[in-house]
């Protein structure tokens, strides 16, 4: 039965969570030997670009953006690693937030931070004048 | 006058009202743009036809949900819109404000304004997409809706709720019925919209300044999505203008509602769904387009006391190619319709204007929206009408036929002549009836038939003067009792003999 590649993708992702960190090599070992002996191998690629999204069907997200008005210490972006759950982290640094944070995954937007405070007090003071 | 601390109160109140901290947002991810349409990754949980923001305030609205993206129209500039740009849903189904505010203005679907007449104060927002009134909350049709034009009123009476199609060649006249009929609402207590779909902005412009002038802009509001905006405007034009008309509806008012045309608005929705990959369909259209114009259609209704007795007519306006009416979207909405005024360009450039074909025009509504005087004149008018059809053919042998033959030719050119009116000139019922009860009982058969129009204008003034007395009692009864007939017939026999 020909499988597509986001169902090929799935079937690694799923291995590889339930694997621990040591293992990993083995899963992916044996994931490729699945694949040569369907003869798939060409098809890499094209799983390859789908793992970001079985990753997110699986845990929720794959990509994590931390932006902070201050650069935050290196425990709080050991928390933030382990919180994310394996998905690719990226912490900058945006003074132009003023203060707070705003962390971003593909589909959501968590905007604690003191600009967005301020555009929804300035939205808010619009929208009473119309 | 406002005081400085008065403005500073009112600011610390706003602010003090501010409830921050953090929240959030769904969002999405431009994936590509083109064409007006924009693809998006993410915004997962998004609605169908959800209103969703790019940057820069440019919003969009998502017609096609897929499994990994959404694909949205852009309701604006796509210019200012890149790949990977960030797209927050709003969790608004796509709504436009509506008010009374918004009657004698020109707006866009989105309810902007686009007469430079400053901002439209309104509080409530109604969906633009709407299930149109179930068959409980229903009356049938019973009120007239009169256009002012002798031809349609006669033979083919609008009710108010009716939706009654307008069809016909380019050039021939359709928007000047709708335009009539918005002018002759002077003072019946009907609101009037215009919706103009991909029309000319300098056309509209002159509806526009013609509506003023006649102070017909009083009572009207104008939709206005142009030939050069976008297809998503196009297409939820008619839609929009529908939810304005739908808000007089609801209050308990009567509303008429003009899309002008919705042929325009079958392409914009057949770019829009070609360019998001919609499978084509006949002269592909998308598979959708009859439900697309009959959930709109559907929408004109007659509300029963129960649900406040409002109205919302309909006249739609659809052009065709070659007077085929029976291409697939002619057809689709004749038969959506109650009826069609059915213009030829051959009547138009013989002369006669409005250029209706009174034999394949029909109202399904009929009679019943007519006033009793209304409906005792027009029977005999359209059975004389029809004679003079079949007649007509032997029209050029007039030397070699009976004498009863030729009186009816003579009188059907006479009844022809006397349905001709000018554009803007919409007449009240009243004269419509004693005109019609003039001619059709032979009191115009000695008149030449190039005077006929002349002969009407003195019959008219006549009335106004002398017969006075009889034209008020058929405005006042909106009958033609047996009494009123005599004083009718009375008025007309002094005039004749003068």
């Amino acid at each position: 039965m020909r499988m597509t590649s986001r169902q090929l993708a799935d079937v690694l992702v799923n291995g590889a969570l339930k694997a621990d960190t040591k293992k990993l090599g083995a899963v992916v070992k044996a994931y490729v030997e699945f694949l040569a002996s369907r003869k798939e191998l060409h098809r890499l690629p094209s799983i390859e670009k789908e793992l970001g999204r079985s990753w997110s069907r699986a845990q929720g997200f794959s990509k994590l953006t931390v932006e902070s008005a201050h650069p935050i210490s290196s425990k709080e972006s050991a928390a933030i690693e382990k919180a994310a759950g394996g998905a690719d982290v990226s912490i900058t640094v945006n003074p132009g937030l003023l203060g707070g944070v705003r962390i971003q995954t593909e589909s959501a937007l968590f905007d604690a931070s003191i600009a967005g405070s301020l555009e929804q007090l300035k939205q808010q003071l619009v929208s009473s004048l119309a | 006058m406002t005081t400085k601390s008065e403005l500073v109160n009112a600011l610390r109140e706003q602010v003090k009202a501010f409830e921050g901290g953090a929240r959030e947002q769904k969002v999405g991810t431009v994936l590509s743009v083109g064409d007006g349409i924009v693809r998006i990754s993410g915004l997962e949980h998004c609605q169908a036809s959800e209103m969703v923001e790019f940057p820069g305030g440019v919003m969009g609205v998502a017609l096609n949900l897929e499994e990994e993206t959404v694909g949205a129209v852009v309701i604006g500039d796509t210019s200012s819109i890149k790949e990977g740009d960030q797209v927050k849903s709003t969790g608004r189904i796509l709504s436009m404000p509506v008010s009374e505010a918004v009657i004698g203005r020109v707006i866009d679907p989105l309810g902007n304004p686009k007469d430079g007449k400053g901002p439209i104060k309104s509080k409530e927002f109604f969906p633009i997409e709407k299930v149109a009134p179930g068959v409980m909350t229903r009356l049938s049709v019973s009120v007239p809706l009169q256009t002012g034009i002798k031809a349609v009123d006669a033979i083919i009476p609008i009710g108010r709720g009716q939706r009654e199609l307008i069809i016909g060649d380019r050039q021939t006249g359709k928007t000047a019925i709708a335009i009539d009929t918005i002018i002759n609402q002077k003072g019946q207590n009907v609101k009037c919209i215009y919706v103009a779909i991909g029309q000319k902005e300098s056309k509209i412009a002159k509806i526009v300044a013609k509506l003023e002038e006649t102070g017909a802009m009083e009572y009207t509001t104008v939709v206005v999505a142009g030939a050069s905006d976008p297809a998503a405007l196009s297409f939820i034009a008619p839609y929009s203008g529908c939810t304005i008309g739908e808000y007089f509806m609801a209050k308990g008012e009567d509303a008429l509602i003009i899309y002008d045309d919705l042929s325009k608005h079958a392409w914009a929705y057949r770019e829009i769904s070609l360019l998001l990959r919609r499978p084509p369909g006949r002269e592909a259209y998308p598979g959708d387009v009859f439900y697309a114009h009959s959930r709109l259609l559907e929408r004109a209704a007659r509300l029963s006391p129960e649900y406040g007795g409002g109205s919302l007519t309909a006249l739609p306006i659809i052009e065709t190619q070659g007077g085929d009416v029976s291409a697939y979207i002619p057809t689709n909405v004749i038969s959506i319709t109650d009826g069609q005024i059915y213009l030829e360009s051959d009547l138009f450039y013989k002369g006669i204007r409005p250029a209706l074909n009174v034999g394949i025009s029909v109202s399904r509504v009929g009679s019943a929206a007519q006033t009793k005087a209304m409906k005792k004149v027009a029977g005999k008018l359209k059975l004389e009408l029809a004679q003079f059809r079949e007649l007509e053919a032997f029209a050029q042998f007039a030397t070699d036929l009976d004498e009863k033959t030729r009186s009816q030719i003579e009188r059907g050119r006479r009844l022809t002549e006397v349905l001709k009116q000018p554009q803007y000139k919409p007449m009240p019922f009243d004269e419509q009836v004693a005109v019609i009860y003039a001619v059709v009982n032979g009191y115009a058969d000695k008149v030449k038939v190039d005077d006929i129009v002349a002969w009407q204008d003195g019959l008219v003034a006549h009335m106004h003067g002398g017969g006075a007395s009889a034209l008020e009692k058929i405005r006042s009864t909106k009958d033609l009792a047996p009494e009123t007939e005599a004083d009718l017939k009375a008025a007309i026999e002094m005039f004749v003999q003068k």
